[in-house]
């Protein structure tokens, strides 16, 4: 869930209220989960391994109604928002500042190109040494991935500003400031947004994975730790919730890039 | 956005919501530039070392470059790194091979026939939004500790990006050309072999480069979930368990080597295939 969405294609709109498409899509999935839950209740393949359609919407059920796994999303929630806080605050200057200066851009880009390439959680044992296992580990993890992927995507941002309109501003006289305020920054905005939305997936999977190695709440201990006891359905549950969770965050920040990019003029 | 590396599917038309980068430096890195960029890193080498030398880091907990060094050293002598570094790049290549072997063919497949891409459309968006990784516990489950989990979790990570932008690939195909070759007289097969193939090439290289970038976190993360036989996830994490920090730099280092030279060729193929593309779409 690397924010990688598939565009919407401006599909035709039909006059016909149902669409081959939509039929097929519902027929497919029907059918797929019939299979699933006739394979499970006919033991074809072991029902404790692959769990069935019932078998979740029970365990969700339970689930909800007993506030566990409200209890666990609040946890992950809270770490999640914290750490994306500080990645914002700290990220988006810091960007600004390595994207407008070429030499701090120079000095910062190499370092963080090479903690881009290895997974970020490849540093949580080493989290886990520095802070131990509880709220403020989680955050740091979430704040490096999202650091990361806002400062790469809102440098590039400030730095592909449209020359045609640098010149402009310069020949009516604009200064550097002025520049900056009215050009170079309005421009990056788009960037700055698909930054954070693809922070906000990286966060999203960073928080569960780091749960899922060492704690002892949230989303990814409930993976983990219903995992390794074997209820399926239960690691199911949890695991909806998350992609849920990623899916509509994704969305609502595609909604507001796509309402911010409105007003700019198309390029070409 | 093809630059950003994870932005999903870079194909033309979901650039429209961005500007079009146009103030960006062609030339290479100047001498300046290669200065800054050198001293950055040189900086936070030295003030490591020197933190540490001086007490003002708690060396036992960031360990220290030259420890980090002479660690590297005796784990290559005992033949261990190498094992393990050996260990992570099969996982990954036997995935990666999967992966592709797989995606492929769905991909031409969902993209040339209408109605097999409604059908699988629901599937590939859902799987394709699960993060694949909070999907270990559950490999385990099925596949038990060890290479296998770690393999599935790589094939899952590149499988989705394959597929879907090979789709797109033979669903972006200019539908001037579809008619072209029509009228030339080619039945579907030759359409298919002579023009939709090529076609897919550009976008089955952006895939690759993203499926390489998930399946590098994916074979990490999956041996320090699930290994038991080694491999560098393996060491990070056996490493943490027993604050052996200078083993945990060793293996944090080689990952990001690896990340940049295994990313840095997928990206340039990419680059090398957008060229042969014809812009087609303006």
């Amino acid at each position: 869930m690397t924010g990688a969405v598939i565009p919407s294609r401006p599909a035709p709109r039909f006059p016909m209220p149902i669409s081959e498409r939509a039929v097929i899509g519902a027929i497919s999935v029907a059918a797929g989960v019939a299979l699933w839950e006739l394979a499970a209740r006919s033991n074809l393949v072991s029902p404790v391994l692959l769990s069935s359609p019932s078998a979740i919407a029970e365990a969700f059920l339970r689930l909800t109604g007993s506030g566990e796994l409200q209890k666990h999303l609040l946890v992950s929630g809270k770490e999640f928002v914290v750490g994306l806080v500080f990645a914002i605050v700290i990220g988006l200057p810091t960007a600004i500042v390595a994207g407008w200066y070429r030499r701090a851009g120079w000095l910062l880009q190499p370092l963080v190109a090479a903690l881009y390439a290895a997974p970020a959680v490849a540093l949580f044992p080493l989290i886990i040494i520095f802070l131990g296992i509880g709220f403020w580990d989680k955050v740091l993890l979430v704040f490096i991935s999202g650091f990361l992927q806002i400062f790469i995507t809102t440098s590039a941002g400030i730095r592909a500003t449209d020359g045609k309109w640098v010149r402009l501003a310069r020949s009516f006289g604009a200064s550097k400031r002025k520049m900056f305020w009215s050009v170079v920054l309005p421009n990056s905005l788009p960037y700055m947004l698909l930054g954070l939305r693809l922070a906000v997936g990286r966060c999203v999977v960073n928080v569960v994975v780091a749960e899922m190695l060492a704690a002892e709440a949230g989303v990814g201990y409930m993976i983990a730790y219903y995992g390794n006891t074997f209820k399926v359905a239960e690691v199911f549950v949890a695991l909806v919730s998350v992609v849920v969770t990623g899916v509509g965050l994704n969305q609502l920040l595609l909604l507001v890039e796509q309402r911010v990019s409105r007003w700019r003029p198309m390029v070409r | 956005m093809r630059e950003l590396g994870d932005s999903g599917i870079a194909f033309p038309q979901s650039d429209k919501h961005t500007p079009p980068a146009t103030l960006t430096w062609r030339a290479g890195p100047t001498l300046e530039q290669r200065l800054w960029s050198a001293s950055g890193i040189v900086a936070i080498v030295a003030l490591w070392q020197l933190g540490v030398y001086y007490g003002a880091l708690p060396g036992r907990f960031v360990s220290s470059p030259v420890v980090v060094i002479k660690t590297a050293a005796t784990m290559i002598a005992q033949g261990d790194l190498l094992h393990d570094i050996s260990v992570t790049l099969t996982e990954f290549s036997l995935g990666m091979a999967a992966a592709i072997a797989l995606g492929i063919p769905v991909g031409l497949v969902a993209g040339w026939y209408r109605r097999v891409r409604y059908a699988v459309d629901p599937y590939l968006a859902a799987l394709y939004a699960t993060p694949s990784l909070a999907l270990l516990p559950l490999l385990v489950l099925w596949f038990g500790i060890g290479l296998r989990s770690t393999i599935v979790l790589v094939v899952i990570s590149a499988f989705f990006p394959i597929v879907i932008n090979v789709m797109q690939g033979v669903l972006t195909v200019d539908a001037s050309f579809l008619r072209m070759g029509k009228s030339f007289g080619a039945g579907r097969l030759r359409v298919f072999g002579a023009i939709v193939l090529p076609a897919t090439v550009p976008f089955l290289a952006s895939g690759l480069q993203l499926g390489v970038a998930r399946g590098l976190i994916g074979v990490i993360v999956g041996e320090m979930y699930a290994a038991n036989n080694g491999g560098l996830g393996y060491i990070i994490s056996v490493a943490g368990s027993t604050l052996a920090v200078d083993q945990m730099f060793v293996a944090v280092a080689i990952i990001t080597a690896l990340g940049i030279v295994l990313l840095g060729a997928t990206r340039a193929f990419e680059q090398r295939m957008q060229r042969w593309k014809p812009r087609a779409t303006e």
